[in-house]
């Protein structure tokens, strides 16, 4: 049996420690694309990361944005059927009465009235046995009689005094002979009243 | 050819740090910019959009909400005042009821102890007719009325002073009162006021 020596033993050793691979794979010269792909899921990833999660941000607010949207044209349809019943129903009648109440208000307020121009002038009347007759056509008034020449001066002086009447003139005052004798005359005094309008409503 | 010619470029491009940072940054804003005008401005700009429909969707509802609300209170109040609506259509009507005005002056008349002679709807006389249309709108239609009546001055005063406030509305056009005096058979006077009055009534075309 050959002996060999203990050097001989431990470059032995050493030998099968080191593995020579003679197929050891070699790697290949990077390529655009490999740099381009290194870059992708390095640098890049945070602003695509960012930009993702704009994108996916904004697509969250668009669903709520378009069920918001949703939900008002529900509420504005539901709205629109209730709309159509009150509005081809009431709506009309509603607008009708409101336009008729105006009406009724401008008609009032536009009317006139006589009754207190009318009481004033028969209070200055004092004389109840002739014939008289008291007209008033648009607010101008006018009065036919026959009277003591003196009562026709009162009733003439009270209107005249009176803040109801304006343009208060004796426009005729005839006498024929026996009248002259009695100090008696047929008349005709005209007068404008002042304000013929209702109590405004 | 080309496309080596590029590859090369590009690998030249990416051979030193500083060109390969210029080529990070330039891509980055491609991106973000590529991003920006495929992506986020499209959907920010229908965001906004669909934002301001629903700004006007607003807008309509409250319109519509407010109308509604206007409508119900108004159907509430017409329910709660359907006597006092039924009496404003009676002194407002929507076309001439002779017999109702015929049957208003009448008890007006016989309250105040008034005798009613004679009651005429003038169809002929159109001047205060259209004077009423012009004043108050095409939806507005009078009546010309005339009347004689006779009574004693006071009761005839309180007739017209009905007249002025009757809630149907009959507006005084013109009017005359003609004191009478007649010496009896017995010698006794009897003085009786002749009163003439022509009235505007108002209906309400429907």
């Amino acid at each position: 049996m050959i002996e060999y020596s203990k050097s001989y033993y431990i470059d032995i050793e050493i030998m099968q420690k080191r593995n020579f691979n003679l197929l050891k794979p070699l790697q290949p010269p990077r390529t655009t694309w490999d740099r381009i792909y290194e870059w992708l899921i390095g640098k890049a990833r945070v602003v695509i990361l960012v930009t993702e999660l704009i994108v996916a941000t904004t697509f969250i607010f668009k669903v709520i944005v378009d069920t918001t949207a949703k939900n008002k044209d529900r509420e504005i349809e539901r709205n629109e059927k209730e709309l159509s019943f009150y509005g081809s129903e009431l709506e009309p009648k509603f607008r009708r009465l409101q336009l008729k109440s105006d009406k009724y208000s401008q008609i009032w307020n536009g009317a006139s009235e006589y009754t207190g121009a009318i009481t004033e002038v028969f209070s200055y009347i004092s004389s109840e046995s002739s014939n008289i007759s008291v007209n008033i056509v648009s607010g101008n008034l006018n009065i036919l009689g026959s009277d003591d020449l003196d009562e026709v001066r009162n009733i003439e002086s009270a209107m005249k005094s009176s803040k109801n009447f304006t343009n208060v003139t004796i426009d005729d005052l005839t006498l024929n002979q026996e009248e002259v004798k009695q100090n008696k005359g047929r008349y005709i005094l005209s007068a404008k009243i002042v304000d013929i309008k209702r109590d405004q409503i | 050819m080309n496309k080596i010619n590029w590859q090369e470029r590009l690998n030249q491009l990416l051979a030193t740090g500083k060109n390969k940072s210029y080529f990070t940054v330039g891509i980055t804003v491609l991106f973000v910019v590529v991003m920006s005008i495929i992506g986020v401005v499209p959907a920010v700009s229908s965001l906004s959009s669909q934002a301001e429909d629903n700004i006007k969707r607003d807008e309509i509802l409250g319109k519509m909400e407010t109308k509604l609300k206007a409508l119900k209170t108004l159907a509430l109040q017409q329910d709660q005042n359907a006597e006092l609506v039924s009496y404003f259509s009676k002194i407002m009507p929507d076309s001439i009821n002779q017999k109702q005005v015929l049957d208003l002056l009448n008890s007006m008349a016989v309250s105040r102890n008034v005798f009613l002679s004679s009651f005429t709807f003038d169809n002929e006389s159109r001047e205060s007719v259209d004077r009423a249309k012009i004043l108050y709108g095409e939806k507005v239609n009078a009546q010309l009325i005339t009347l004689q009546s006779s009574g004693s001055k006071e009761d005839i005063i309180s007739f017209l002073k009905d007249i002025d406030t009757s809630a149907y509305i009959m507006s005084v056009e013109d009017f005359s009162i003609n004191r009478n005096t007649t010496i009896t058979e017995s010698g006794n006077s009897e003085t009786i006021y002749i009163f003439n009055l022509k009235v505007l009534t108002y209906y309400f075309e429907p």
